[in-house]
């Protein structure tokens, strides 16, 4: 039903002579998946993609937003930590696509200047998903930024013997 | 048929949020959670939470059974939401909705508002976001009101503002839109909108301030899904109000064509 009203959609925005535009973003920062262990990026070399998301219901400021996408797995339980350094991060997990429409199905602010945020994947449906981090701050919202993607963990072996 | 189907698609909504408003005897009829959530499944699509509170609690507004609890953390988040997601309407032209709302919040500073209606389009206009019309629960300078914000692009804020003070300050209020979209880059979008004591009759011909026409809203592209509940606080909000300063809905109804009423 979505693919149809995206065939609506693009054939209205033909009719409105640039007048209108699907509010979307691009993961410009790449891709994050199990493999990818922790990577570091300086969100200030990203640009501000989003006015509002979380069903256009969070406006998100001007600060730059830096997006990746990622893909969950079924009864996926791992964890992506965001850790800045010099500015307050706000995380969010958008499902699906990459548009301001999008439902946020995490989304993390907890902590201030500097503090750990924490997306976690557990009860998440498989499928894609984009992670957006940007900030809340008027300024000083960007700067050098660790990712790390902690997977989802299987039970290995340690030890066995038998006495 | 298309029709039909995209009728049914709505009827979906009414159904759940009726789901926030059985009559019953006991708790079992209110819904466990909301959204993905829910237990019996209902047509919510999602939830929205973040450092909040969002439950469905009985008794509801208006000798209803269950209603939707909602109240953010003190000093959450920006982004801090308590929110219920339908994703049923299908950039429809023709959007009416209703919903009640209560809040025993001594909300009279006009800076302290939040966001308790957000409806959402599939596209966005040049610079804007794809928020066609909002409902903002706020400080009047002396009472608590409504703020809306319905879309044109004529504007340079790209919004036109309409204030309504809430009739019934301590209780159960009943609100209502009817908004319709126009073509391409016309300009002949229109808001209707009741704002009423619970109790109190409404009609279809007798709304509550002058439409709002003349919109230049074709940009939105009409209705793709709304939410429902509290987000986008101001700052005074989130530092003032705690987790038991709650805002309650209840009685959620969407159509294309009908008046909806009491």
């Amino acid at each position: 039903m979505k693919i149809k009203n995206a065939l609506m959609v693009a054939a209205a925005q033909l009719l409105l002579a640039g007048g209108a535009y699907a509010q979307s973003c691009s993961p410009a920062a790449g891709v994050l998946n199990d493999g990818t262990g922790s990577v570091n990026i300086n969100t200030c070399t990203s640009t501000d993609q989003l006015a509002s998301i979380c069903n256009s219901s969070t406006p998100i400021g001007n600060a730059p937003d830096t997006v990746y996408a990622v893909q969950i797995g079924a009864t996926a339980t791992g964890q992506i930590q965001v850790n800045p350094t010099g500015y307050d991060a706000y995380a969010a997990l958008l499902q699906g696509t990459c548009t301001g429409g999008a439902t946020c199905s995490r989304e993390a602010d907890s902590n201030g200047t500097g503090g750990q945020e924490v997306i976690t994947a557990s009860g998440l449906a498989a499928g894609s998903y984009f992670l957006l981090v940007t900030s809340f701050a008027a300024s000083g919202n960007c700067g050098a930024t660790g990712i790390t993607v902690v997977p989802t963990m299987p039970v290995s072996l340690q030890n066995f013997s038998i006495n | 048929m298309k029709a039909n189907v995209m009728m049914k698609t709505l009827s979906l909504a009414v159904l759940g949020l009726a789901g926030l408003s059985f009559a019953g005897a006991s708790m079992a009829a209110c819904p466990t959670g909301i959204g993905g959530n829910q237990s019996p499944p209902g047509p919510w699509t999602a939830a929205n939470q973040l450092q909040s509170v969002l439950t469905v609690t009985t008794p509801g507004l208006a000798s209803t059974e269950c209603m939707m609890r909602t109240a953010l953390n003190q000093n959450s988040s920006p982004a801090a939401k308590a929110s219920a997601v339908d994703q049923t309407p299908n950039a429809e032209q023709r959007y009416r909705a209703r919903f009640m709302l209560s809040t025993g919040i001594a909300l009279t500073q006009a800076s302290r508002s939040a966001l308790i209606f957000n409806v959402v389009g599939p596209n966005a206009p040049a610079g804007g976001t794809q928020a066609a019309l909002q409902i903002f629960l706020t400080g009047t300078g002396s009472a608590r009101g409504l703020r809306f914000l319905v879309g044109d692009t004529a504007q340079p804020s790209q919004y036109r503002t309409v204030d309504v003070p809430l009739p019934n300050q301590a209780g159960a209020n009943r609100v209502e839109i009817d908004l319709t979209f126009a073509a391409g880059a016309g300009t002949n979008g229109q808001l209707r909108y009741w704002v009423s004591d619970q109790a109190t009759a409404t009609t279809d011909g007798s709304p509550t301030g002058p439409a709002v026409t003349g919109l230049a809203n074709g940009a939105w592209g009409g209705v793709d899904q709304v939410v429902l509940g509290i987000a986008t606080a101001s700052g005074l909000w989130r530092s003032s109000y705690t987790n038991t300063d709650f805002v309650d809905f209840d009685e959620f109804d969407s159509r294309r064509q009908t008046f909806i009423g009491q």
